[in-house]
């Protein structure tokens, strides 16, 4: 389980281990749901997720 | 050796994930490609492509996922589901066209292009009535027309939206006990079915609008009309809605990239298990 902070409140969000590029994760201060940024070389940061698009759905 | 099943997809929502531990589960690897990491050559195959035989489409952009289908299928890959089935079931009046052709019963429905034309068509379908975009998802300005003045009003306000907005798909209010029903249809079989009630104070049954979700005992009837709405866009994993009306079930949606993530608790079926095992048996035809 690594740590990054949170972009918006700076609280240590964990990653899991086994978090894949892309993956949502939610911050326990402020609840900010946050996607999992892996460039090819492993590094991980959080990035805002976007919530909702026009053409998002099912 | 390299996986057979592959997964796209835009974010790893909680489906993704479960699909992602269904595969763990199978001793699977599943091939993970998030769509804004490549690009692909319309012309010219590059064999190095990572992709795999069969490959699960879960994009949330609708109009990414039915570009990312089409050039993956160029390639001779199967698609779950397939850029035709996507197409289709993604436009809502494309989708009310194929089930009507295949006489399944929609909501009464019509189709205007003007304000005025769409108050002509409300006034003949009569109020209460629905206006909903012939693309998005999750009951996003999904509009009750209370009367003629409110349609006027909310009609006018779309005028001056994305030009999208100005395809005028209204429907007949269906009168229904405050839920509509989902089935989960994986290959040649309902799996699943669910109860979609809406949440206090909102009318939509969306679960994305908090709508809450129990378990449905799946009727002879309904396992007949969810197979034969899928089938009318050819076989693959959709989640059928269908609404009790006082004519009987009603098909209003078919969606192509159906949500799960309130249905494997409320059911539960294993339906991300399931849909990797519909998957692997499209890979060994």
């Amino acid at each position: 389980m690594k740590n990054s902070p949170c972009p918006d409140c700076s609280a240590e969000v964990k990653i899991p281990e086994d978090a894949v590029d892309g993956e949502i994760v939610v911050c326990p201060d402020c609840g900010l749901e946050l996607q999992v940024k892996k460039d090819p070389a492993g590094n991980t940061e959080l990035a805002q997720v976007t919530k909702e698009r026009e053409d998002w759905g099912e | 050796m390299t996986s057979p099943v592959g997964m796209l997809y835009d974010q790893i929502r909680p489906e993704e994930r479960l699909l992602i531990d269904a595969s763990r589960k199978k001793s699977l690897t599943l091939g993970l490609h998030n769509s804004e990491d490549f690009y692909l050559n319309a012309h010219e195959i590059d064999h190095k492509e990572p992709f795999e035989e069969v490959v699960l489409q879960r994009s949330i952009s609708y109009f990414r996922s039915i570009h990312l289908t089409a050039l993956l299928e160029s390639r001779g890959i199967r698609v779950i589901n397939s850029s035709k089935s996507a197409s289709l079931c993604g436009n809502k009046l494309l989708s009310t066209l194929e089930l009507s052709k295949a006489g399944i019963q929609t909501p009464r429905t019509a189709v205007a292009f003007s304000i005025e034309s769409a108050l002509r068509a409300l006034s003949d379908i009569g109020y209460p009535a629905v206006l909903k975009p012939i693309i998005g998802s999750w009951g996003r300005l999904v509009a009750p027309l209370k009367d003629e003045e409110s349609a006027r009003a909310i009609l006018e306000d779309r005028e001056n939206m994305f030009p999208l907005y100005q395809v005028y798909y209204v429907q007949e209010m269906i009168k229904r006990p405050p839920r509509d029903i989902r089935c989960f249809v994986i290959g040649r079989s309902v799996e699943a079915a669910i109860f979609r009630y809406a949440s206090k104070d909102e009318w939509r049954t969306n679960t994305a609008r908090g709508g809450r979700v129990e378990s449905c005992k799946v009727t002879p009837q309904m396992e007949d009309l969810a197979l034969k709405a899928a089938g009318v866009f050819g076989e693959g994993v959709y989640g059928v809605d269908m609404m009790e009306s006082e004519r009987g079930l009603t098909v209003h949606e078919v969606n192509h990239t159906t949500e799960f993530r309130n249905s494997v608790p409320a059911t539960g079926v294993d339906i991300p298990g399931l849909i990797l095992d519909y998957a692997l048996e499209m890979v060994r035809k």
